[in-house]
């Protein structure tokens, strides 16, 4: 018989206000997700926000409009070939840092990080600087290299789009298979070894099987976020006259007049596939979970021994880290400080007039503007949202409230909602009485909150379920009555991740740009949407400087999290 | 210090029945076992005593004072039972200094300022961690944190003390040693205990009452030497200690010193337990320790010998360990100073008639 964990709210005669509490946070959360989501479907019927007939216009619209189909096979091809490309890097990158003797594989491993550290948008510009055709900064010197006039590639192009964004999303892939291979009982390869099979076919039969539901996961989560992400195809796709379902929606938004109705009618279709494909990730997710993880049983998974071999798989991480990292940070430092884009990074040519002119220039005041906005809304943003996601995640982890689960599915519905789609379902759902939010700062605010939730609720409860409930118990039964233990004991304790999480939604806010797009207005810019206008303008050293920004404050707050859950790693806490 | 009695107590998960109506009783300052294997119920009985789970039936009583009665809906919460627990992790809080750890229930009870310092450092005093206040549980060793549970739990002088597979934890030499030293505690507390385990050494020496279970349900209650040597049936005889069962039919009842006769395949054995009727099947249990092996065979008139062949010899350093078949039967025998003994070789075993208990009903 399994152990039947009791929740620690079994202890307490709670009082009546927790009950409170908890419909509260139900109904709020309720209202944050569901929302939007059901003007978003009732405006698809709709012909336009302020009308109240009922039609099915939009939809046949949105099939018969000409570029349409264009628009959708570009989507496929897109998000096929991003997923694709996404597991070919992703998971022999895995393979290396988990199970080889490769070289250097603890510093490959900060892969798993980069997705934080460089962000869609900022590996966009760099890769539109670096693949151009005529002055890109790769094809110079594929030029130099061998003494020709045709460039190597021309990154606006379907394959460079797919390149960029397979960039850009790998590590998802990587994540989750570096973490099966880690966890795999390395009895079961020795158990093939003995049966006679070699190390090439232990690897292809046991080792890659019992990986699949883990690698089956990433490549759904990255399937996703190839709808998801806006800032590649709006740069590399929009310059090479490439739109997909992202673009698409932008594009029905920026017209004169919007169209609200078809953005919404164009978004439920996007909106099942996700969510369809979230259900998939999830399902895989569990059975990964059963094939790798032995409870409470922590082995140092077997490393193949690679031979000469090791300098190729080093080799092909290191490539991947130099196209993905190094290459985009050196072009945005090299931007920075260049006097002209395209001289020779010599002393002679280096400046600091940018870091003035940025400030002082002509558009200084918008994009000083544009930082105080983002710097507000996320403060705002993250501490709003990290306080409710902290009580959702106390109540789903500990409560024995039989609406808990209600509660833990709502607020994960957001992970399958392109942030384009949330922001189009904002502007029907707060656009009208009794909000009138159109062209405020607090509608981008509630588009960020409700986006960000599920992971500062994955970020508390974490760091709650960490927490051993017979800490809670000892309180309980030293005489500590529910709000004590929840003050004295659980809070001190959930802290560390309560920080982390907030430094998770300040960043993720920051850079946002998905919803941005569509929320902004005059004056109410924020850092991303001024990027990719500096971006359009051509303004390439204000670009540079701007992402460097964005990498910078990304960098320190994963130091500042990696420091942080460090200090909780004490004895007792997990 | 109070009594604790716990009154058809039930407590259901969805379909299993984790405990199945059970009553026991722990007298005030002493210490009760729940003994068992994983499963049986006794965590279930105890987070329902300590107030982490609600019974669907039953009543617990601490003294005079009802504390959960599923019948008068009488259900006081954990944190006003007024009980101590020391738990398998131990459950230190890892943010709080070993000091506010055990001063944490005396805040509770608003117990002055002045006072607590005072109760803390008796009470690690008592434990003999003296001095190491100030270091946060991290910083201890695995016995260290296990005395800080101690100290946490018995500050404030709690009317019972809960004590959930406390040893388990630790390494062998250090279990051993702490078994005595908790014990040893436990009285000189004089606080009424009721400890949960499923290791049988441990309830052996802790004890002064051990209540069996399985299944949900009470095997067996009694004294130590009680469970062990007149185990009620046969999940007592085998999960405490081990024991050879042989299956027979009574042939004789009432013979001189009260002792019964069975017939087990062709030899019958003498034995003493009463109140089985002729003709009734029942289950001889023979623990290996009772059994005197020898290679000659024992002058006439000893009761009980049979003549058996080795299947398997085992040296064990101090003694011989024997799997011998008689007749069909296979039984286990820790034989003394013994030569080295090859399989198919012929002894003798004797067994004294005392120590041969037949539980009612043998099993088919």
């Amino acid at each position: 018989m399994t152990e039947m964990r009791p929740r620690s709210f079994a202890m307490f005669r709670l009082p009546g206000t927790v009950r409170v509490l908890e419909w509260g946070c139900l109904l709020v959360i309720g209202f944050v997700v569901l929302y939007p989501l059901f003007w978003l479907v009732l405006g698809s019927f709709r012909p336009d926000p302020i009308s109240t007939d009922f039609t099915l216009d939009a939809y046949y619209a949105i099939f018969e409009e000409e570029y349409m189909g264009e628009v959708l096979w570009n989507t496929a091809v897109m998000s096929a070939g991003v997923t694709s490309l996404s597991v070919l890097i992703g998971v022999p990158l895995a393979w290396i840092v988990g199970r080889t003797d490769t070289p250097l594989r603890n510093y490959i491993n900060m892969i798993a990080i980069l997705p934080f550290i460089m962000p869609p948008v900022v590996v966009a510009v760099a890769w539109a600087y670096l693949g151009t055709p005529r002055v890109g900064f790769v094809n110079l010197f594929w030029k130099w290299l061998v003494n020709t006039k045709e460039p190597l590639f021309d990154i606006f192009t379907m394959g460079g789009l797919i390149f960029v964004m397979a960039l850009s999303l790998a590590p998802y892939v990587f994540i989750f298979t570096v973490t099966a291979f880690k966890n795999m009982d390395p009895t079961l390869e020795y158990a093939a070894h003995v049966s006679g099979a070699n190390q090439w076919k232990t690897t292809l039969r046991i080792t890659l099987p019992m990986a699949a539901p883990a690698i089956l996961s990433g490549a759904l989560l990255t399937f996703i976020q190839s709808l998801e992400v806006f800032a590649i195809p709006a740069t590399i796709g929009v310059s090479g006259g490439i739109y997909v379902f992202s673009t698409q929606l932008w594009r029905m938004m920026i017209g004169i007049p919007p169209n609200f109705s078809h953005a919404a009618a164009l978004s439920i279709p996007i909106l099942l596939i996700c969510g369809l494909a979230l259900w998939g990730q999830t399902k895989a997710l569990g059975r990964s979970a059963r094939y790798t993880t032995v409870a409470g049983k922590s082995f140092r998974p077997r490393l193949v021994e690679l031979g000469p071999w090791k300098y190729v798989s080093l080799s092909f991480a290191a490539f991947y880290l130099l196209v993905s990292a190094i290459l985009p940070v050196l072009t945005l430092i090299y931007g920075t400080f260049i006097s002209n884009r395209g001289r020779p990074p010599t002393f002679e040519y280096l400046t600091l007039g940018h870091l003035v002119e940025i400030i002082t220039g002509d558009g200084g005041a918008v994009i000083l503007r544009s930082i105080q906005n983002s710097l507000l809304l996320s403060f705002m943003g993250a501490t709003i949202g990290i306080a409710l996601s902290a009580v959702v995640a106390y109540f789903v982890v500990r409560s024995t409230w039989k609406g808990r689960g209600t509660l833990d599915f709502l607020a994960l519905i957001p992970v399958a909602i392109p942030g384009a789609v949330i922001a189009i379902a904002m502007l029907w759902a707060y656009i009208r009485e009794p909000f009138n939010l159109y062209h405020t700062l607090w509608i981008i605010l509630i588009a960020y909150i409700t986006r960000f939730l599920p992971f500062g609720v994955r970020s508390v409860s974490n760091s709650i379920t960490q927490i051993h409930e017979e800490l809670e118990r000892a309180a309980a039964v030293s005489g500590a009555n529910w709000g004590v233990v929840f003050w004295k004991i659980l809070v001190p304790l959930a802290m560390p991740g309560i920080v982390a999480g907030w430094i998770i939604l300040f960043v993720s806010m920051m850079r946002e740009l998905s919803a941005s797009i569509m929320l902004f207005s005059s004056n109410k810019e924020v850092i991303s949407t001024i990027l990719i206008q500096l971006y359009d303008e051509g303004l390439f050293s204000h670009v540079c400087i701007l992402s460097l920004i964005i990498v910078i404050l990304s960098l320190g707050s994963v130091a500042l999290v990696r420091w942080l859950t460090k200090q909780t790693d004490v004895e007792g806490l997990t | 210090m109070q009594n604790v009695r716990v009154e058809k107590l039930v407590k259901r998960f969805g379909e299993v029945t984790a405990v199945g109506g059970i009553s026991f009783e722990v007298p005030k300052g002493k210490l009760l076992t729940l003994l068992g294997p994983s499963g049986c119920g006794k965590t279930t009985t105890l987070n329902i005593i300590a107030g982490f789970e609600t019974p669907d039936d039953g009543d617990v009583h601490v003294g005079e004072r009802l504390i959960s009665s599923a019948t008068q809906n009488v259900l006081v919460p954990a944190h006003k039972r007024n009980l101590g627990m020391v738990f398998q992790s131990y459950g230190l809080w890892p943010h709080l200094r070993v000091r506010d750890n055990v001063a944490f229930g005396l805040q509770m009870r608003k117990t002055p300022k002045s006072e607590i310092a005072g109760a803390v450092e008796r009470a690690l005093g008592l434990v003999r961690l003296e001095g190491l206040g100030e270091r946060y549980p991290s910083q201890l060793s695995g016995g260290q944190q296990q005395r800080v549970a101690f100290a946490r739990a018995l500050v404030y002088e709690p009317d019972v003390l809960l004590l959930d597979e406390p040893l388990s934890n630790l390494d062998a030499a250090l279990r051993e040693e702490m078994r005595l030293e908790l014990k040893d505690l436990q009285t000189e507390a004089g606080i009424t205990t009721i400890f949960v385990t499923h290791d049988q050494v441990e309830a052996m020496v802790m004890s002064d009452i051990i209540v069996v279970m399985n299944e949900g349900r009470i095997e067996q209650m009694g004294s130590p030497s009680d469970v062990y040597q007149n185990p009620a049936n046969q999940f007592v005889a085998g999960f405490v200690g081990i024991s050879n069962f042989l299956e027979g039919e009574v042939v004789a009842t009432g013979l001189g010193d009260a002792r019964t006769a069975v017939k087990v395949g062709e030899v019958t054995l003498l034995c003493r337990t009463a109140g089985v009727s002729e003709g009734s099947r029942v289950l001889l249990s023979i623990r290996p320790e009772d059994c005197v092996a020898s290679t000659e065979a024992p002058p006439e008139g000893t009761p009980n010998v049979i003549e058996c062949s080795v299947d398997k010899a085992v040296y064990m350093g101090g003694v011989l360990e024997l799997w011998l078949s008689a007749s069909g039967q296979k039984i286990r025998v820790h034989g003394h100073r013994l030569p080295i003994l090859e399989s198919g070789a012929t002894i003798y075993v004797s067994i004294d008639p005392a120590s041969i208990n037949a539980i009612k009903g043998g099993s088919s």
